[in-house]
């Protein structure tokens, strides 16, 4: 009798892949931008990393402790150029937001998520091109990452759909 | 099928077969233009120790870093030059066992001191971090910059030799000069690392003298 028949029909996805299914994500979207084989002259990529961790804990608030910013940001950190720590503290503190408005929003819509989304994507690039360039203008280091910002909001109803379809699989019974 | 619609047919196939081959051929030109004039810079200039290729970058960040395939194994440490065949493209920023990071020119923290070819005058390019320089003068009564200036570096401050291109003025600004890297590191592959101009690695080259400053 091989393995196979030892589980049942409509038997919960394995816990290993319930888990690892969004940290994976969140990991290679960060990963894949420095794996390109392209020099950038500007920001030119939206930051996906920061897109699909937003939308996943947007989709599923109880899927992550508020800490999961720590290690998360830190693999940002290791690929994005920015000083070690910024996606730390940054990203933790979006973790933190959203669960404060999933607190004060009881039945968010897509709207709701969306604009929130938005919201934190732009706080979070805007603060890490500041604390990347302490000396220069801010109104210049804003302007700089202006467009990425824009292009990331417009992106995000394509990584919420991109993350429900992480989610199905990840649910996903036999 | 007549022989003149056969002849027809083959020199069709023959033509576009031509085609790709010379767009492929194009760009190995490029290619080889610069790996030419990258030896032939080997040759006359003894700065460079050290040639790779840049194979990536950061590209979702405010930092303009890109990824060196050389790096501790052939010698290359942090601070050191870094120059394509048409003029400078950054300096390191720190160095692996196999790869090395590289600020590029147009990062906002990187400051070269230039001065424009033609007559001497000292200036300052400051990366915007969108691909072009903000250049500023260091005396400010008069705005001297024209478009088509062609910048240099200027030797000061002993980390980047004299007279590597840098930058040519695009157009005028209120304080300065919008200017535009020679090397575009998007186009540019290989690359060759230099020696910081520190007096001890001056006069280690025995290189023929830089050229004489105003």
């Amino acid at each position: 009798m091989n393995r196979a028949d030892t589980r049942r029909l409509g038997e919960p996805a394995s816990l290993w892949r319930m888990r690892a299914v969004p940290v994976a994500s969140v990991m290679i979207a960060s990963a894949l931008p420095l794996m390109l084989p392209m020099v950038a002259s500007s920001p030119v990529l939206p930051p996906l990393g920061l897109l699909f961790f937003l939308c996943w804990q947007l989709l599923r608030i109880e899927l992550w402790p508020v800490w999961i910013g720590l290690p998360l940001g830190l693999w940002d950190d290791l690929f994005s150029g920015a000083p070690i720590g910024s996606a730390i503290a940054l990203w933790t503190f979006a973790g933190i937001a959203i669960q404060y408005f999933a607190q004060r929003i009881y039945w968010r819509g897509f709207l709701h998520d969306w604009a929130i989304a938005a919201l934190l994507v732009a706080l979070v690039q805007g603060f890490a091109a500041l604390i990347a360039h302490p000396d220069a203008h801010p109104g210049k280091v804003l302007g700089l990452v202006a467009p990425q910002i824009v292009v990331s909001a417009l992106l995000v109803p394509l990584f919420m759909r991109l993350t429900g379809m992480l989610d199905n699989f990840r649910l996903k019974r036999r | 099928m007549w022989a003149p619609d056969r002849r027809i047919a083959q020199l069709r196939k023959e033509l576009a077969e031509t085609r790709r081959q010379l767009v492929a051929t194009s760009a190995l030109q490029e290619e080889n233009r610069q790996l030419k004039a990258l030896l032939k810079l080997q040759e006359t200039d003894k700065a460079a120790f050290a040639n790779g290729y840049l194979l990536t970058s950061t590209s979702t960040s405010s930092k303009r870093i890109a990824l060196l395939s050389i790096g501790r194994n052939l010698g290359v440490s942090a601070g050191q030059p870094v120059r394509g065949a048409d003029g400078l493209i950054g300096r390191v920023l720190s160095s692996g066992p196999s790869v090395s990071q590289v600020l590029l020119l147009t990062d906002i923290d990187n400051i070269v001191p230039i001065r424009r070819a033609r007559d001497g005058l000292p200036a300052l390019a400051n990366g915007r971090g969108n691909g072009d320089l903000d250049i500023r003068t260091l005396n400010i009564a008069n705005n001297p910059f024209k478009p088509g200036d062609i910048l240099v570096t200027s030797g000061t401050g002993g980390l980047y030799p004299p007279n590597i291109p840098v930058a040519i003025v695009v157009r005028r600004t209120a304080d300065g000069a919008l200017a535009r890297p020679l090397a575009d590191p998007a186009k540019v592959d290989a690359v060759a690392v230099l020696r910081p101009y520190t007096p001890d690695n001056i006069e280690a080259q025995a290189a023929p003298a830089p050229a004489s400053r105003p």
